[in-house]
Order: structure tokens, then sequence, then C-alpha cells
């Protein structure tokens, strides 16, 4: 299957104004992709709207959040149904920081609807770090029916290699991210409990041009997969 | 100066049941791929990651211990795996660069 399951909306202050949910589908379908996945950075105020918008055009889509945990990891959690994704945003107001966004230094939050409306700007920060630990993070995505990723994992900045040095044998996660294919055999050779793990290579896209290609040669696993309704 | 004559001066208070072990020096550092790589045999680490891989890293490098700084929680996990692993963990209130005045003061 041809997924894309890790793009930011405009409610992720780092990502372009026009990332909103009819744009992002329709780019999407033009992509040739069969599902996609949004996931704004502790925040699920979009995820409704972006589900409504993937259903009028016939794409597959999953519900997603992109968390920043206290230790700076960054964690996808995926969900199947509204009543799972509004349980996680009870959550997240309690454990995210109150300060307000400054929208001069990092960018609007754009809360919208279906239709690309501009409701309204998410009043906290969300670029800061949620109050809660990686294994905090990971065991509440999974009360609330969720599957735990850990993100970009060999990258730069708030991958869990460049943060916490390793991935820790115990961490009850359903999926590995990489950034290009290579990186997933890297991973088994350095961790071989991983071997086991489902992988996902997704865009990661905070702008409409950086939305996967069907085109392009190499996928790894899938949304299904994920969720083991196939092996 | 070795741990317990460091926190008996600070106050700071010692979670793990390890052995005492002398202090060489001071390390500071919240990345913990760049402490592995970086931190010197037998200096005392401060840091706000209290997450159980810091125990790795310790043991590692051979570490005099850890000073968690700014009162961060610790985690269950972690203190368990340090007292497994015989690494010192240490809670402090101070941030991290204070617990380095504080250690500087005693000279290290």
């Amino acid at each position: 299957m041809k997924e894309d399951l890790h793009i930011h909306s405009a409610l992720s202050p780092c990502a372009d104004d026009d990332m909103l949910p009819t744009n992002i589908v329709r780019m999407a379908l033009l992509n040739g992709l069969t599902r996609i996945a949004v996931c704004d950075h502790n925040s699920v105020a979009n995820q409704i709207a972006l589900k409504q918008a993937a259903d009028k055009f016939g794409l597959n889509y999953g519900f997603g959040v992109e968390l920043q945990t206290l230790e700076e990891v960054h964690v996808l959690g995926y969900f199947e149904t509204v009543e799972d994704i509004l349980k996680m945003d009870e959550w997240l107001c309690e454990v995210s920081d109150p300060a307000p966004n400054r929208i001069d230094l990092f960018g609007n939050q754009w809360i919208v609807d279906q239709d690309d409306t501009l409701i309204k700007q998410h009043s906290g920060s969300l670029i800061r770090s949620l109050n809660a630990s990686l294994n905090q993070c990971v065991s509440r995505i999974h009360a609330c029916h969720g599957k735990a990723v850990l993100a970009h994992v060999l990258g730069r900045s708030n991958g869990i290699i460049h943060q916490l040095a390793f991935i820790p044998k115990n961490l009850a996660i359903d999926g590995i991210e990489v950034n290009e294919i290579g990186q997933k055999q890297e991973l088994i050779e350095k961790f071989p409990w991983l071997a086991n793990v489902p992988f996902f290579l997704n865009s990661d896209a905070h702008r409409l041009i950086d939305l996967r290609d069907a085109d392009e040669t190499d996928w790894l696993d899938d949304w299904e997969i994920l969720w083991r309704k196939r092996e | 100066m070795n741990i317990t004559e460091i926190c008996a001066r600070s106050g700071w208070e010692i979670l793990t049941k390890s052995e005492d072990h002398a202090v060489e020096g001071i390390f500071t550092g919240d990345l913990l791929s760049w402490v592995m790589g970086h931190a010197p045999v037998g200096s005392l680490w401060i840091t706000v990651q209290a997450h159980a891989n810091i125990v790795a890293v310790a043991s590692l490098r051979d570490l005099a211990g850890i000073v968690i700084a700014h009162d961060v929680n610790i985690e269950q996990e972690t203190i368990e795996l340090a007292n497994t692993e015989g690494v010192c963990l240490i809670k402090a209130p101070q941030s991290s660069a204070d617990c380095v005045k504080i250690l500087a003061g005693y000279g290290l």
C-alpha cells in the first residue's frame, strides 16, 4: 500500500499555513497515495476535519498525533476511532504546557474545518514538551487503544537515538519510523529485538510538495500491518 | 571528594544503595547520545534527563554518579535499574548550572 502516515497540518506551528485538509487530501490523491495520517505536534484538534475531508474524496485516513515527551523524544500515536482521539485530547489538555504560542517566533497553529476554513489559533504553545515521560506517553496511547511508533528514530532532532542514545529493550513500542529505507537494517543490526516490529517510511511533510508519491520506489510497512490486520 | 561527602554538604538526596565513589570531575549534558560519547570516566554527570537509559550511559562511561537536577520526576524504573547496575543516582532541587556552581565551590 502506498501510504504516508506522518504529515503535519497547519495546526503544527512549523508547518505551512496551506497544509489544510482539502489541500492535503487532494495532494495525496494527486500523488497516488492510498492512505494518509496527519500527526500534528501534541494536539488532535484538526483530526476530525482531516478525516471528513479524506472521506469526502474517498481517501483512507488514520487518526494520528506526534507527541513530544519530557525527554524531547518524538513519538507518534495512531488511533482508529473518534472516541479514542477524544480520550487522547482530554489527556493532552492535562499534560500540555499552558504557555501561549508566540506566533512571531514559532508560526501559526490553525484549527480548521473540513472545507479549509480557518476557525481559530490553538492558544497553547505546541512546540513545547508535554509534561509526560516517554513511558507515560506510550502507556497513554495504549490506554486510548492506539499504536505507538517512534518517530524519525535516527533523525538529528528529537529522534530517540539522539535524545536517549539507544532504544530500550523494554519499551512497548508498536513501530519504528525511519527517514530512509537503509536505516531499517542498520537499526535491526544494533537492536535485534526490533526484527519483528513494523517499520514505516513517511514524509514528515510540513509542506504540500513534500508528501510521499506513489512513484517512489522505497516502501516499508503500512497501516494494516501496524494494526496486525495483515501479516 | 566522594559522593557521600558531596551529598552531606549539599543536602542532595542519594536515591540508590550503590557503594561510594570518588568524584574526579563534573560533566553536564541532556543529550544522551552526546554524553555517551564525551563524558570523562569518574565524572559526576548532571542532567535533567531521568529516563532509565541514563543508567546505561553512566555505566558505559564508568561515571561516578548521576545528579538529576531541578527536581525532575524520576520514574521508579530508573531507580531500580540504577540499583541493579550499581549506578549512584542523586536528586537535586537546583538547576544544572547551580549544581555546577555548588560543586565548583567544593573545589571540583
